[in-house]
């Protein structure tokens, strides 16, 4: 009979998988975050929150709800807005009643399409006021900054992209301003009563 | 592929190689981003899977570490191709293994230990490996099943079915290697086999799920077995046949599951369809020629080897941290020939545990379903992504490995009471799948969705939903591309026919996904009459220009009010004042009414987003509790939510979910006004029914939750007592919604027509089916109260069958 002490099994690690498991956090951390490692591990650990990323600027609360709700029962959305003009800027939080919801998202809903866009989650260690602001000079995300491509569902060009052609195109621009109708087609995602927001919309949020 | 990258071991080398997302990072010419730091050390044991290898210096640990990942590197590709070259394969890399099995002995171990529990397609091959390690060194032979002993032990400790199934299996093939004895194999069986005795004990969930593991694992020990040890095979083979005959469902509780109803009805007990083939591979001699079986070739090798015993299995109590499991017959959504009945059990087992093995990374599951093939012997299916030409490939003429895939992928995602893994895994694996084979795979979900709807009449109403979320979840992660056309038919259908129904709803959650205009453009013009003629929005009562003069002073109030941050004293205050002056109707009038202006005014400014409504909603509790008085007054707060959201299905329901939560309504409040006579003619509606299941859901959340609080800290104050009363409320939602279901399928006036009544039939089994733990809590009441004399003979019967099937 093979005999107990044949193999000394403590000595295998049993978190050792060939495929990676998809409900592990990223390497990022958040270099404003106010803690110690240990503290940001054990926040991790039982995080019942997910940061979300990639985000089209019109993706209403609504359609977060839905997507994320297929992971388990949320206790609120917070809508990622721009500092300056508070509308959304691309990001959001979404944070479960448990940490296996926030798991099951990483595993199921990480990586899928929302309006779309790819969008990317990972775990969080937890909103804190303050943090549903762009960190970007301009208001919105970092990555919307510097950003040379163009991208329809994120205003356009980037910030510093768009600040130099405006200045460039600023004599040209004169007498076109009624060819602009492209977010006119993105906007009409809106009922009559025109509820969701838009980026001229100041009060978003009352917090 | 590079399987190489993806070893958990390497993982933690890599790291300053991805960025936040875990993704490669592109080589830029320009370097940095500006928001890019540098890369930080790993978060400690955030994150699992690394091998240590800390106490090795410099060079040294990169040439052993470079060692590891190629060693298992090879033990993980081996038997990837079924070809020729498995046997020299198999052959040398036990001679690379046995080399250096001493020097990297963790890390042969464990990955020998990952891929029978993560590649369960390729038992065979490794149980092959094992047993040539075995028979060149009994003590490395010693050692691995010393290991998979443990991770059996474990597995069904934990209650991971799945686990314990592959690695049964897996055990059985050492039998056929000389690896294990068969005494120590049937000492296994007769652990698993001995709760359900072979007495007159009756079947429950646990023993079924038991008896399951004990038939998978006799399917595979059965060649060696039927050779080693005859009798005690025929003796087992007879307890697991007794006890399938007498525990197999009655005719209610099959009824009961059943996806399709057009199906030939022997039943859908997974038991019963298990007996059929292991009986079939008996008579065929045990002999299984779906996959490859490399063990045959090296019967010389195996026949020196030292054979262990397993040391003694001990089956503590059953877990219930998870629910039981006792496999499921495989769906047949395409036509396949009956000769090859077998071989897609078997093929499809395969497919099945490896959806659930891999279950925690859907995209490396997803390739890995595409490849499995390789395992097939050969001229058993036919493979669409590597044949020639797609139009030889018929699947009434043989089996198509893709179509088998898809089936196993539906069979999961429609089991009833409930599928083994979230909805949501089995949408994005499917994304992943066409992402992986993009035109053949599109063709084959299409055509088995296709082939689902077109018997949607006799699909059970909650698949129906089911798959009509699939469908949207799918659809809008590939630019919502479908041929709708071929259902354009539904839109002259009458309005709750099961096909117009399906559609519709399908195209109202990809609403929620998306907006009207986008879904306009993908819609031929024919179907176009299947969605909502207007965007979503809200039905504020108080806008009418008819409203009276007064009426018209205190809206414009309350608005002005609650549009300044009023506060809920504020609020309370002007509906005093007005309402006050009205002289000519009684409190209690005048009591409604303020509550129905209050509500609409409340809903109305948070009506703009979610995170509004919360605000609002939050913000004038105080004021909402003074009218949510009596369950009358809670019943009309719901119902004015559904007067305001009557064109927003979504905000409808989650709107009563957070009323409830701020305790404005309660849940039997909330069954009440589902029930509402209004509501007949629309059973059809799949958002009354997502209502009444979160609310049910959140009902046995608050008590599973205080009970775990309890558990933990029996002393918190009045806890108890607030348990007490969690439970009675469960008890009373129970009860109130079977009575709401069964008064109305009892009486003509409940249901509109026929189609109507049978929307509502194809709920109350759900309801039933779905909260039978909470049913069987309340049979007395029920049975007195709900399914006496007056009940319909159908309902009856739905009691009978939740009672009889297995808990």
């Amino acid at each position: 009979m093979v005999s107990a002490t044949a193999f000394d099994n403590s000595l295998l690690d049993d978190n050792f998988t060939i495929v990676p498991r998809l409900d592990r956090p990223s390497t990022y951390k958040d270099h404003q975050y106010q803690g110690t490692t240990e503290q940001w591990n054990v926040d991790m650990a039982k995080s019942t929150t997910l940061y979300v990323g990639n985000l089209s600027f019109y993706t209403t609360e609504e359609q977060l709800y839905e997507v994320f709700s297929k992971a388990g029962e949320i206790k609120r959305i917070i809508m990622g807005l721009s500092r300056q003009t508070k509308t959304p800027c691309g990001f959001c939080f979404v944070e479960y009643y448990t940490h296996d919801s926030a798991l099951e998202c990483m595993k199921y809903v990480n990586g899928t399409k929302l309006d779309d866009r790819i969008i990317r989650t990972d775990i969080d260690p937890g909103f804190r006021e303050g943090r549903q602001f762009g960190r970007g000079r301009s208001g919105g995300q970092v990555r919307d900054e510097y950003r040379q491509e163009y991208d329809e569902g994120r205003g356009g060009w980037g910030y510093m992209r768009a600040k130099q052609q405006d200045e460039r195109g600023h004599n040209q621009d004169d007498g076109y301003d009624s060819m602009s109708g492209a977010d006119k087609t993105i906007n009409s995602r809106l009922g009559s009563s025109a509820r969701a927001p838009s980026l001229g919309d100041g009060d978003y949020r009352d917090d | 592929m590079d399987f190489a990258g993806r070893l958990g071991g390497r993982r933690g080398a890599s790291r300053g190689n991805v960025d936040e997302f875990g993704r490669e990072r592109r080589d830029r010419p320009h370097g940095r981003k500006p928001y890019e730091r540098p890369a930080r050390g790993g978060r400690g044991g955030a994150r699992g899977g690394s091998v240590g290898f800390g106490s090795r210096v410099g060079g040294q640990v990169d040439e052993a570490k470079g060692i590891e990942s190629r060693l298992s590197s090879l033990i993980i590709k081996v038997g990837d191709s079924n070809s020729a070259a498995l046997q020299n394969n198999l052959d040398a890399l036990s001679v690379v293994l046995e080399k250096d099995y001493t020097k990297h002995e963790i890390t042969v171990l464990q990955t020998l230990r990952q891929c029978v529990l993560e590649l369960p397609w390729k038992a065979t091959v490794y149980a092959t490996l094992v047993g040539l390690l075995n028979a060149k060194n009994s003590g490395t032979g010693e050692k691995i099943v010393s290991m998979m002993h443990m991770a059996l032990a474990r597995a069904l400790d934990s209650g991971d079915w799945g686990s314990a199934k592959v690695v049964l299996r897996f055990f059985a093939l050492l039998v056929g290697t000389r690896t294990i004895s068969s005494e120590s194999m049937v000492a296994v069986l007769d652990v698993l086999l001995a709760p359900v005795g072979d007495g007159d004990c009756a079947a429950t969930a646990a023993g079924r799920c038991l008896v399951h593991l004990a038939m998978s694992t006799m399917l595979w020990a059965g060649q060696s077995l039927s050779q080693l040890a005859p009798e005690a095979l025929e003796q087992r083979l007879g307890v697991v046949r007794r006890y399938v005959e007498r525990s197999s469902d009655d005719a209610q509780s099959s009824a009961l599951t059943t996806v399709f109803h057009d199906a030939p009805s022997r039943g859908t007990d997974s038991l019963v369809y298990l007996l059929d083939v292991l009986r079939a591979v008996a008579e065929g001699g045990w002999k299984i020629d779906a996959v490859c079986t490399p063990q045959d070739m090296f019967s010389d090798e195996f026949a020196q080897a030292t054979v262990h015993s397993l040391p003694p299995l001990e089956l503590k109590e059953l877990p219930t941290r998870r629910p039981f499991t006792a496999g499921v017959e495989f769906l047949q959504l395409v036509p396949s020939p009956s000769e090859s009945a077998v071989r897609r059990f078997i093929l499809q087992d395969f497919i099945c545990d490896t959806i659930t093995q891999l279950e925690g990374n859907r995209k490396d599951c997803a390739r890995y379903l595409l490849q499995m093939h390789a395992m097939c012997s050969e001229d058993v299916c036919s493979v669409m992504t590597t044949a020639q030409s797609l139009e030889d490939i018929d699947p009434e003429t043989s089996l198509v490995f893709e179509y088998m895939v898809g089936e196993v992928l539906f069979t999961q995602m429609l089991q009833l009471p409930s599928s083994p893994q979230r909805m949501m895994y089995y949408a994005s694996l499917a994304i992943e799948l066409r992402k992986a084979e993009p035109q053949i795979l599109a063709t084959v979900l299409e055509t088995l969705v296709d082939n689902i709807v077109a018997r949607v009449s006799s699909v059970d109403v909650e698949c129906i939903t089911r798959l009509s979320s699939w469908l949207a979840i799918y659809i809008s992660n590939f630019a919502f591309q479908w041929d709708w056309a071929r259902w354009e038919s539904a839109a002259t259908d009458t309005a709750t026919a099961p096909r117009r129904v399906f559609v519709h709803e399908a195209l109202l959650k990809l609403l929620r996904l998306s907006y009207l205009d986008r879904l306009r453009t993908m819609l031929p013009e024919s179907c176009l009459t299947l969605l909502p003629e207007k965007p979503p929005a809200h039905n504020f009562k108080f806008t009418v220009a008819a409203m009276d003069e007064r009426t018209r002073e205190v809206s414009v109030a309350m608005g002005r009010c609650l549009k300044n941050k009023g506060t809920s004293d504020q609020a309370l205050a002007i509906l005093q004042e007005h309402y006050a002056q009205w002289s000519d109707i009684d409190d209690g009038t005048r009591q409604t009414l303020a509550r129905e202006m209050l509500m609409e005014h409340v809903l109305l400014l948070g009506s703009k987003t979610l995170s509004h409504m919360l605000n609002a909603i939050e913000k004038f509790t105080p004021a909402l509790l003074r009218f949510a008085d009596s369950p009358e007054a809670k019943l009309a707060i719901a119902r004015t939510v559904e007067d305001f959201w009557l064109r927003h299905p979504q905000f409808f329901v989650i709107t009563i979910d957070k009323l409830i939560d701020y305790r404005i309504i309660d849940p039997i409040s909330v069954v009440d006004m589902l029930f509402d006579e209004e509501h007949v003619g629309q059973w059809c509606k799949f958002h009354l029914w997502e209502i009444l299941r979160n609310t049910i859901n959140k009902v046995n959340l608050r008590v599973t939750q205080l009970q775990t609080r309890m558990a933990e800290d029996p002393s918190t104050e009045g806890i108890e007592a607030t348990l007490a009363q969690m439970v009675q409320e469960q008890n009373d939602s129970v009860v109130a919604t079977a009575r709401h279901f069964v008064r109305l399928l009892s009486s003509q006036s409940g249901s509109a027509d026929d189609v109507d009544r049978a929307w509502l039939m194809g709920r109350f089994k759900e309801f039933m089916r779905t909260y039978q733990a909470q049913i069987m809590e309340n049979v007395p009441v029920l049975e007195s109260l709900v399914f006496n004399e007056a009940a319909s003979q159908d309902t009856c019967q739905v009691f009978v069958g939740v009672r009889n099937l297995p808990a």
